[in-house]
């Protein structure tokens, strides 16, 4: 008489089979985490980047047409038209806001990421005085991937047009 | 309309059914012994596509984090020729000498996000159309490779006392 085996799996099969699945939800749950911290950490970088970059050339051309410039807790520029810029910092972001008068003329903003201090420096340089932005990290628990990059921009003042620029890509 | 094969006289005598019993019949028929699951090869085959899916995963993610890397570095470099750029516009024309390579005071962050990086100021002079200084400020690092490229590369134009344009 013929015993025909049940069809079906083994104990031991489901048990290989479990662990390889396992392994796999493991790995790829791992693998997406890191991926969607990345991207996170990517965009924060690449926004706070393009921040600064446009913060850069706006503090360079107000600081090269302007006549002087004060510093304290904020940033006075005054151009020779009598208008006048100030560069200050709300968190999370630094404010530009150029003044005809007392009026309010136009109003700009340059976000940066949260945990951001941001110092204005002067210093006698030469021919003139050199403005700085210092953007840093404030002091805090954060793991230093989760912390914002530190960032200097200096500008010139009052140079009006001595220098010309060329920048090539390497 | 699909029609079934008509069964011969001889063959429904042997079947002695319908077709339908006869197709019951057949299923019947089937093998019992043949198990389910995988094969050793079946697994092989598995494992190696995993692994390979895994191995361009990892390389690629690799090759993101150094393309990242270098994104980084280039713009801490550019922001560091651009800071520089406007220190020399601040300096006398007469503290400017031509045709002499040197360096210059690097920021903290430069020091720490490229500390195998060479700086390069190149002053040339420069008569037409007004008189001035040719600057060239270059910042150069080496790669995963060990070959120097240029990170940076800014070049800016001081004119001379009275020859502003």
């Amino acid at each position: 008489m013929r015993h025909s085996r049940p069809a079906g799996k083994s104990l031991i099969e489901m048990l290989v089979m479990i662990s390889i699945l396992s392994i796999v939800l493991g790995l790829s749950a791992t693998s997406l985490a890191t991926l969607f911290r990345l991207r996170h950490t990517i965009t924060r970088d690449t926004e706070q980047a393009r921040s600064i970059e446009r913060l850069a050339m706006r503090l360079r051309t107000d600081a090269h047409e302007a006549d002087s410039a004060a510093v304290a807790e904020d940033c006075n520029l005054t151009l020779p038209s009598g208008r006048s810029i100030r560069y200050s910092y709300t968190a999370p972001r630094i404010v530009r806001e150029v003044r005809g008068g007392e009026k309010i003329v136009h109003h700009d903003s340059f976000s940066l990421p949260r945990h951001t201090k941001v110092i204005f420096q002067s210093e006698q340089l030469g021919m003139g005085s050199l403005l700085r932005i210092i953007i840093e990290p404030e002091t805090t628990k954060l793991p230093p991937r989760e912390l914002p990059r530190a960032a200097r921009i200096e500008a010139a003042v009052g140079i009006h047009g001595a220098l010309a620029t060329s920048r090539r890509q390497p | 309309m699909v029609r079934l094969p008509r069964l011969t006289r001889s063959r429904r005598r042997r079947s002695g059914n319908s077709p339908a019993s006869l197709r019951l019949r057949l299923r019947v028929k089937q093998p019992q012994d043949a198990r389910s699951g995988l094969t050793l090869f079946e697994l092989v085959v598995a494992l190696f596509v995993l692994t390979t899916a895994m191995v361009a995963i990892v390389q690629l993610l690799a090759v993101a984090a150094s393309q990242r890397r270098t994104i980084d570095q280039r713009r801490v470099a550019m922001t560091e020729v651009a800071n520089q750029a406007e220190r020399i516009a601040l300096l006398p024309w007469s503290k400017l000498s031509p045709d002499e390579s040197s360096t210059w005071d690097l920021s903290a962050e430069f020091r720490k996000t490229l500390p195998q990086a060479t700086t390069t100021m190149e002053i040339r002079e420069e008569a037409e159309p007004v008189k001035s200084r040719r600057i060239r400020l270059i910042v150069r690092s080496p790669n995963t490779v060990g070959q120097p490229i240029d990170l940076a590369d800014l070049t800016v134009w001081k004119f001379a006392p009275g020859d502003e344009p």
